[in-house]
């Protein structure tokens, strides 16, 4: 029986840049920033003021998502997701009334955050306030009686990191696998890689996958904060993402979502669908090591993309480009730097090596997706956005990282890579088609 | 000391609320109306609409109340047809001539 293949046939986004998957590599290819201060809420006490949100609010949020109702069970994570769904679902060309509903999984990742939303933060705060007694002391029987009649019942609904999976199977009769990943950094490379393998081991036809996260709130800088992963360099916010550049402090915090309807090939043939690309290979390992901290060895990165590139039985020096982890912190980039080597060799100094969070920032559990983006338009439009930001080179990252420009250039097999914290790692191989 | 709820503003107040948590046109909105049938209802959006008469109308419903109110060992199927609009604003109305007499 010869091997399934799998392909990208939808694409949606929602990115710091705003809604559509061409707004985003349009301001992608002409290395435009999207950091700005933050304007949502009083972030002036914090060490960072800075980030990468998408441009709408709330508001404006529902009135995108077809499902009016489903709205109030949403999170901001939430809607992201299911309004690139939507543009997804509609560029793919499926009719999803004419695929066999079984055969249709969803596989998002997800970072599950939706109490940190701004909203819910405020009332719950005022509901603190209002549980005082007598010298303002604090009443945590109030605390909680108060939360049963001022926060709305349906709030927990916002908050399971299955959620954005759910609506999205709901929306489009998807009754097969439902999954949601939730591994931090690389919790979309993960939900796509095992889409994959939910089409190429036949388990499903169509798999409706990608990531979405909405940490550009107070609890979600604090939380990056008080880790010390993130750039304070409030005064140069446009140019403080600068992976592999030797002056750099941290990333930038990112908001987004992506969704791709990935497709078995002779499906999508069958029904003239046009494909965007085809995945080749999907790897993940676990550091085993320590929380936050990589090992200087960087094992499990190695191994992922080994494990990748022997899965699409590739051999290195055919890869043309790799779209990096690249935060921008002092120890992934260095440690990735090493690992390419370690797996590429000499050809690692021939690979352009780019990083989108130079751009858009650190997306979190949508990270991988809209990095995977960057990947397919390159491969259709056979350019390699740059990393922007970059002005002073370290010894310890010594690759080309292409800085500052994008770069015309052929490319047939991209290498996507996602590390997180927890030691995950994860690497996605596409090919164009 | 009588509440100053007239029968109209009782409607308009719980027909924007329904509105509000099923996101349906105000004109669907009729006394006799089945919420489970006719608007779509499902049970987090019962909960929902609790919430926000429980908010408007400063009373607690609890568990149980309004099956109750509508009537005592239906079917679910009966519970369906007679679960209207018309019920929830006549449970309303008991709820607060009943605070009127405390």
């Amino acid at each position: 029986m010869n091997a399934r293949r799998v392909v990208i046939t939808g694409l949606g986004v929602i990115s710091p840049y705003g809604i559509g998957a061409d707004n985003y590599w349009n301001n992608l290819v002409k290395g435009n920033s999207a950091a700005k201060m933050i304007d949502t809420f009083d972030a002036s006490g914090l060490p960072t003021q800075f980030a990468a949100p998408v441009p709408l609010d709330d508001q404006q949020l529902d009135h995108l998502v077809e499902n009016q109702k489903s709205t109030k069970t949403m999170s901001r994570a939430i809607k992201l997701a299911v309004i690139s769904a939507q543009e997804a679902a509609k560029n793919s060309g499926l009719d999803f009334n004419l695929t066999d509903p079984f055969r249709v999984g969803v596989s998002i990742g997800a970072g599950g955050l939706g109490l940190w939303d701004l909203e819910h933060s405020k009332n719950m705060l005022q509901i603190v306030i209002d549980s005082t007694e007598e010298e303002n002391k604090l009443c945590y029987a109030k605390v909680w009686q108060n939360q049963l009649t001022r926060v709305h019942p349906l709030t927990s609904l916002k908050a399971l990191p299955n959620m954005a999976a759910a609506h999205i199977a709901i929306n489009y009769n998807a009754r097969g696998h439902c999954q949601t990943i939730t591994t931090a950094c690389t919790s979309s490379t993960q939900a796509i890689g095992e889409a994959y393998r939910l089409i190429k081991y036949d388990t499903a036809d169509v798999v409706i996958t990608g990531g979405s996260d909405s940490m550009v709130n107070p609890n979600g800088m604090i939380a990056f904060s008080m880790l010390g992963v993130i750039s304070k360099n409030n005064a140069e916010f446009e140019n403080a993402a600068r992976p592999f550049d030797k002056r750099r402090d941290g990333f930038m915090v990112g908001e987004g979502s992506v969704v791709f309807i990935l497709e078995e090939y002779e499906h999508c043939r069958k029904r003239n669908g046009n494909p965007l690309a085809e995945i080749l290979g999907y790897a993940s390992t676990c550091d085993a090591y320590r929380l936050t901290d990589e090992p200087a060895e960087a094992w499990g990165a190695r191994e992922a993309m080994r494990l990748v590139l022997d899965e699409a039985m590739v051999n290195p020096e055919e890869v043309d480009s790799i779209n990096a982890h690249g935060t921008g912190t002092q120890m992934n980039d260095k440690n990735e730097t090493f690992a390419i080597k370690k797996i590429f060799k000499d050809h690692a100094y021939r690979i352009p090596v780019n990083s989108t969070k130079s751009m858009v920032g650190h997306l979190v559990a949508a990270a991988g997706a809209i990095e995977l983006t960057a990947c397919v338009k390159s491969l259709q439009q056979q350019v390699i956005h740059p990393t922007i930001n970059y002005l002073v080179p370290d010894p310890d990252c010594d690759l080309d990282y292409v800085p500052n420009q994008c770069r015309e250039t052929a490319v047939k097999l991209v290498l996507s890579n996602s590390f997180g914290f927890g030691g995950q790692n994860a690497c996605l191989l596409i090919k164009s088609i | 000391m009588t509440h100053n709820y007239t029968d109209n503003k009782i409607f308009t107040i719980i027909q924007d609320i329904i509105v509000e948590a099923l996101r349906i046109d105000p004109s669907k909105v009729e006394p006799d109306a089945r919420f489970i049938i006719d608007l779509g209802t499902e049970s987090i959006d019962v909960l929902d609409i609790r919430f926000r008469i429980e908010a408007a109308f400063g009373f607690k419903i609890s568990d149980g109340e309004v099956k109750r109110h509508i009537g005592e060992d239906l079917t679910a199927k009966e519970i369906e047809e007679k679960f209207t609009v018309g019920s929830l604003i006549d449970y309303v109305k008991e709820r607060l001539a009943e605070k009127e007499t405390v």
